[in-house]
């Protein structure tokens, strides 16, 4: 369970203020938002690298003025290329280093490579030698099989193929069922309403509404864009 | 978390071997420091024969003279052997295949043949094992040092689960553990070779190695923070390598460069040697000039029998020798004074300490010349009393040789300078600093 308590922040020109938002075991909540400097600033909130200048996060029951350091989190950002990694290394070692650090078992690690399709005879190329796209399918798996019950998602699927998110968007859905936590940021309504259990809308650093998913399929989602997303 | 450091290390062990731009360039590292070490040894090997012919023309030249101030005129040459060490440091040296000519002329002349096969020989610091290291192994640590925290991606892979700080240390420990170890396995495969080819070092000369060995691996060091601290700087952004290169060239070529400006400006202040020379010539014919007027006038007098006249110009020539004798040291002293000031200079900067280092560890550097010198002096002073007892005083029927053993060979030996200890503690000092300035920089790039 994922609790922002009344938080408050700022980083040069972006804030937060006064933050409230809880997302249960089994729930995805999406928060929707234009200006992705926001984003930034709650993904370093989370990550521990900012402190807060008011309120309180909770993750399961842990409680701080930064992220807990014991927190059972994992912050996801956008699936990045096999060039911002230093791609002269096997799969397999770069896997095994990478799982060794996030402390994914290996089994996990097998069983989502399998889920995302990613054969077993690309594993002994070298990283630089994996197609964009493949290299998707590896980064997705790994971070996917991450031993967490809580997850910060920050447009992770931005710019992916659409056979890939479909597969992303199942595991996102298999989490949730499984009854972790799941908080999406984007700004991508369409996206949002297709995942999340419930979605809210940021402007200027604070949370004007939130609402149910099945609420906003009624909803006019061109006045809705103008108005929190444009 | 134990397992942590292990992983570190077998992964940042195959991203140095596992690429295949790192495995050319750790064999070309190889080839290239086995090539200098066997070409030191072939040089040193080549000086010694050169030693056995010089020693036997110097032999053969003494049966050519037919009196004392022939031999005194003539006198002979005193070759200058580099010590085993200095296979490693060849072209380091200031002070490479040269000879100096004891005579009665006073003029203390130093020399190199470039005649013959000795105008091909090579020079530059280069051309070494010690340059092979301080140019290929400086770029290779900066850019290992450049890339060990990959990319911001890379990065915030690494901090989703740990903190900054143990992210840093396991990733910089690691990855200067192999190579630090590479180049420790190098340096002591280099320290076989001539043992290999039956050259024996000393114990000074192998504990000076040793000492060159650390400050190599704290220098190789200082390029791989410098590395780091210039990626953290540049947050991380690629390319890197154009803004690397440009500063290695700075610290490695300009700066030296301007030391070395430097140091020709602060040399200028010393007499030049044709001066000195000239000015011993005159005193020498000025005495040499009296002498016979005296001489001339005990004829006339009639005054003191031969031997008496023969002391008397011996004590003369003595005044005329001794008088000579503190100019050359007053020279000396000069240029001992420049290189003290060098030496300080240098030390400030392990980029201008290094090739200093490597110079004196030849035993062809800057103390091995003022070993030489005052070798030299010593020499001649010792010749001259021969030459001036021989002259006026004996009755040899044959010119008897002063080089009795081996007194026109000169051992160069090889020197550890006094400010070792002190550069050695600049160089961690401005190493710490860039570890600082590095980490600092990247705990803002995470930040980000």
């Amino acid at each position: 369970m994922i609790i922002l308590d009344d938080i408050s922040c700022h980083w040069t020109t972006i804030s937060i203020e006064n933050l409230t938002i809880e997302i249960a075991g089994g729930q995805i909540q999406a928060l929707l938002c234009a200006d992705s400097g926001f984003f930034n600033l709650l993904m370093r909130l989370f990550s521990g690298s900012l402190a807060l200048e008011g309120g309180v996060i909770t993750i399961d029951g842990l409680r701080g003025g930064v992220m807990p350091a014991e927190a059972n989190v994992a912050c996801l950002e956008r699936i990045v290329d096999a060039g911002d990694f230093d791609a002269d290394v096997q799969v397999d070692h770069w896997l095994s280093f990478i799982r060794n650090l996030l402390q994914v078992p290996e089994e996990r690690l097998l069983e989502m490579l399998i889920k995302f399709s990613f054969p077993r005879e690309w594993r002994r190329k070298r990283l630089k030698d994996l197609e964009t796209e493949q290299f998707r399918l590896l980064y997705a798996a790994l971070q996917c099989a991450r031993p967490c019950r809580n997850w910060i998602i920050h447009d992770f699927c931005r710019g992916v193929e659409k056979a890939l998110e479909r597969k992303i968007n199942r595991i996102w859905m298999q989490k949730r069922d499984q009854g972790e936590a799941l908080l999406y940021l984007t700004n991508d309504l369409f996206y949002a309403s297709e995942i999340a259990d419930r979605i809210g809308f940021i402007k200027h650093g604070q949370l004007v509404f939130t609402l149910p998913a099945e609420e906003l399929k009624e909803m006019d989602f061109q006045k809705l864009h103008r108005q929190f997303l444009g | 978390m134990k397992m942590l450091l292990p992983a570190f290390i077998r992964f940042e062990g195959r991203r140095i071997f596992g690429s295949f731009q790192n495995q050319i360039l750790f064999i070309l590292l190889l080839i290239s420091s086995v090539y200098f070490v066997f070409s030191g040894i072939w040089e040193y090997r080549s000086m010694d024969r050169q030693r056995h012919d010089f020693q036997q023309f110097e032999r053969n030249k003494i049966q050519l003279y037919i009196d004392y101030s022939q031999y005194g005129g003539y006198g002979f040459r005193v070759f200058f052997q580099p010590n085993p060490i200095s296979v490693f440091f060849n072209n380091s040296s200031i002070i490479d295949s040269i000879t100096s000519n004891i005579d009665t002329m006073e003029i203390i002349n130093v020399q190199r043949s470039y005649k013959g096969k000795n105008l091909f020989s090579p020079a530059g610091f280069l051309r070494d094992f010690a340059g092979v290291i301080f140019y290929f192994g400086s770029l290779i640590m900066l850019t290992m040092g450049a890339s060990v925290l990959v990319s911001r991606a890379h990065l915030r892979l690494l901090l989703s689960r740990y903190p900054f700080r143990r992210i840093f240390a396991y990733a910089l420990l690691s990855r200067l553990l192999i190579l630090n170890l590479t180049f420790l396995l190098l340096q002591l495969g280099v320290w076989l070779i001539p043992r290999l080819r039956h050259l024996r070092f000393n114990h000074s000369e192998n504990a000076h190695f040793l000492l060159f060995t650390l400050f190599s691996l704290l220098f190789l060091n200082f390029f791989f923070l410098l590395g780091t601290a210039i990626a953290a700087l540049a947050r991380l952004r690629r390319p890197l390598f154009p803004f690397l290169f440009v500063v290695w060239f700075v610290l490695l070529f300009v700066l030296p460069e301007i030391e070395r400006m430097r140091l020709t400006a602060s040399a200028a202040a010393i007499p030049a040697n044709d001066k000195v020379n000239i000015r011993k010539m005159q005193n020498m014919i000025e005495l040499e000039k009296r002498v016979r007027e005296a001489l001339a006038s005990d004829e006339e007098t009639t005054a003191g029998n031969a031997a008496d006249r023969r002391m008397r110009a011996f004590h003369f020539m003595s005044r005329s020798y001794e008088a000579n004798l503190d100019w050359e040291n007053d020279l000396n002293s000069r240029v001992r004074r420049v290189i003290d000031h060098h030496e300080r200079a240098s030390a400030l900067f392990p980029t201008l300490y290094y090739p200093f280092l490597a110079g004196e560890l030849s035993g062809g550097g800057y103390r091995g010349y003022l070993d030489f010198m005052h070798y030299i002096i010593r020499i001649q002073d010792d010749f001259m009393r021969f030459y001036m007892r021989k002259r006026y005083r004996s009755t040899d029927r044959t010119v008897q040789s002063f080089v009795t053993r081996d007194e026109n060979i000169f051992r160069g030996r090889s020197h550890l300078p006094p400010s070792y200890a002190r550069a050695l503690g600049l160089l961690m000092i401005l190493s710490i600093l860039l570890l600082l300035v590095g980490a600092r920089a990247l705990a803002v790039v995470r930040r980000r």
